[in-house]
């Protein structure tokens, strides 16, 4: 990327090192994030994909063992440092996982959940943003009924569509996925897949991948990471059609991962 | 070739299980013995008295209502104590010390409570708040008996918390829950069929304990509800009974233990019940 696209990153990666105890998994990772797009991380299984995700929203420090070294830029701040007020990072950063993690409550609390942390508000709106952040997610007319069932009681692929109105209740800026599609069936899968290209238009997602063809039909732009370094970054477009590493040629014509 | 090895091993196999089959009937039926005996004999002995009048002087015909209602305070008293206790401890153990030194020192520590013999608790009790207060009474006892429920109820708390998936933790400190919220709102709601398990349990171990009672509580003849002083109860008063050589008494001992071994039983069938509801402990 050239150094004029900077000024509008929203996030910046800069040299970001990662290590559970004494193993390095990433190895001086530099990128940017670029606002209203999706950019897909693609690479071999292992490489890293899921644990850079992890440092963005800072969820790493649940485990003392692992840290993270270098700067994430965010907000004005580099979000590393430990004075930066967490709960303030990760209702900017949203975070859905590979399998979805539906709390054991109902659908509407498990919506209300996050908006309930940050605002006292009174059951009329809370009803509404919930309302809205099902619509968003592209689940309301299908629990609309049913706003007092579990969240466990829905269908695989409703669960992680509860996850991200879940997420995007709070309203963050940028939205972090981790392959969430890959625990789900086709049908459930496109759904997740129109919905997050309709979310760009209000939000920076980024977006952990296996699947090669569901990051060329989304993703603007993409990063190969390989062994813990970033091999290759670009819109999405040029990588796809003229990859200019090595690595990333043998990569995409699937000679490993 | 392989039929006669084959043979042999079908033999081993039916040997084996017949064994298991034979050990588990003697066990079993020694259990429903007692419990059969229990009830033939308390059923003859209960009457309306049991559960109105107190303990009889000797020789004489009376009830168990004091040693019951003695009984249900300390018990209740102990799980006032021991539940708060037990529950944060466990929840330290399993959300914040994790493997750290003094989580595995604490968890050590709980195996060996978990297994010592009940009556080290009552003397333990007996030097730190009987004799410096100069007296038995029914906090001493109630003490005594947290120490048993303690670490039960630690011990479960742990476990069903360590049962939670981590990715569910995650996903609420993603919001931006703080780590104490996760817990309780998150955690505690996919493990409290367990926890609560774990404290009915520890209810139902304590509510027939006797040798804690022994240098604490003590007994007490009388209605009495005061804490202050020795309270009566039902395992020191069955023992005090059965001891004695008057044949009212003796009658009066099976009642009581029928009513403690039935109350013991249906906690202990409520908490399988409760356990066996998928909707309370889903994880
Ligand atoms: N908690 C952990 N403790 C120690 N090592 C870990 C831990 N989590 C991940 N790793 C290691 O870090 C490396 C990168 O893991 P990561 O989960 O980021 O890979 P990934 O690219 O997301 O892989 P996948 O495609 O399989 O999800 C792997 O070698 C993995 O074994
Ligand atoms: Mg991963």
């Amino acid at each position: 990327m050239s150094s004029s696209d900077q000024a509008d990153a929203v996030m910046e990666i800069k040299n970001l090192s990662f290590f559970y105890g004494d193993k390095q998994v990433l190895k001086s990772v530099s990128l940017s994030l670029f606002g209203n797009g999706i950019t897909a991380i693609m690479g071999p299984s292992g490489c890293g994909k899921s644990t850079l995700l992890r440092t963005l929203n800072r969820i790493y420090d649940l485990y003392p063992e692992q840290r993270a070294q270098g700067q994430v830029f965010f907000g004005g701040e580099n979000i590393l440092d430990p004075d930066v007020d967490t709960a303030w990072l990760r209702r900017r950063v949203g975070m859905v996982f590979q399998k979805p993690t539906p709390f054991p409550m109902s659908i509407f609390d498990n919506v209300a959940y996050g908006l309930k942390l940050y605002e006292k508000m009174p059951s009329s709106v809370l009803a509404e943003r919930v309302e809205k952040a099902l619509r968003n997610a592209a689940l309301w007319d299908e629990v609309k009924d049913q706003l007092r069932a579990s969240g466990q009681s829905l269908s695989g692929g409703q669960q992680q569509r509860l996850c991200i109105a879940r997420a995007l209740a709070v309203e963050p800026e940028i939205l972090l996925l981790d392959e969430p599609t890959s625990a789900l069936d086709p049908v459930s899968t496109a759904r997740i897949e129109d919905l997050i290209e309709t979310l760009k238009k209000n939000y920076t997602i980024v977006m952990v991948t296996h699947n090669l063809q569901q990051a060329a039909r989304i993703s603007d732009y993409a990063a190969f990471l390989y062994m813990g370094q970033l091999i290759e970054f670009d819109a999405a477009k040029k990588l796809f059609e003229s990859p200019s590493h090595p690595k990333t040629v043998d990569y995409l014509k699937g000679r490993f991962g | 070739m392989s039929s006669s090895r084959y043979k042999i091993r079908l033999f081993k196999d039916r040997l084996f299980s017949a064994f298991a089959v034979l050990s588990a009937l003697i066990g079993l039926s020694f259990l429903l013995l007692i419990l059969f005996q229990v009830c033939h004999e308390g059923l003859q002995a209960l009457s309306f008295d049991t559960f109105t009048k107190t303990t009889p002087p000797p020789g004489e015909k009376g009830g168990l209502a004091n040693a019951m209602v003695g009984s249900f305070l300390l018990s209740g008293l102990a799980m006032l104590l021991s539940v708060p206790l037990g529950v944060m401890a466990g929840v330290y153990l399993a959300e914040f010390g994790r493997n750290g030194k003094l989580a595995m020192v604490v968890a050590f520590l709980n195996d060996i409570l978990l297994s010592a013999p009940s009556i080290c608790f009552g003397l333990f009790v007996y030097e730190i708040i009987v004799l410096p207060t100069h007296g038995f009474s029914g906090y001493a006892g109630a003490v005594a008996l947290a120490f048993i429920a303690i670490p039960v109820i630690l011990q479960t708390t742990r476990d069903m918390l360590t049962l939670v998936p981590d990715p569910l933790r995650e996903a609420a400190s993603a919001l931006g829950a703080p780590r104490w919220k996760v817990v309780f709102t998150v955690c505690f709601r996919v493990a409290k069929g367990g926890i609560m398990t774990g404290i009915l349990l520890s209810f139902a171990r304590i509510a027939g304990e006797t040798a804690p009672l022994l240098f604490t509580a003590l007994n007490n003849r009388f209605w009495n509800v005061s804490m202050a002083e020795p309270m009566p109860n039902l395992p020191m008063t069955i023992y005090q009974l059965a001891l004695s050589p008057y044949p009212d008494w003796h009658e009066l001992a099976w009642a009581g233990a029928m009513v403690i071994t039935l109350t013991v039983l249906s906690i202990n069938v409520l908490t399988r019940f409760l356990t066996r509801d998928p909707s309370v402990n889903r994880i």
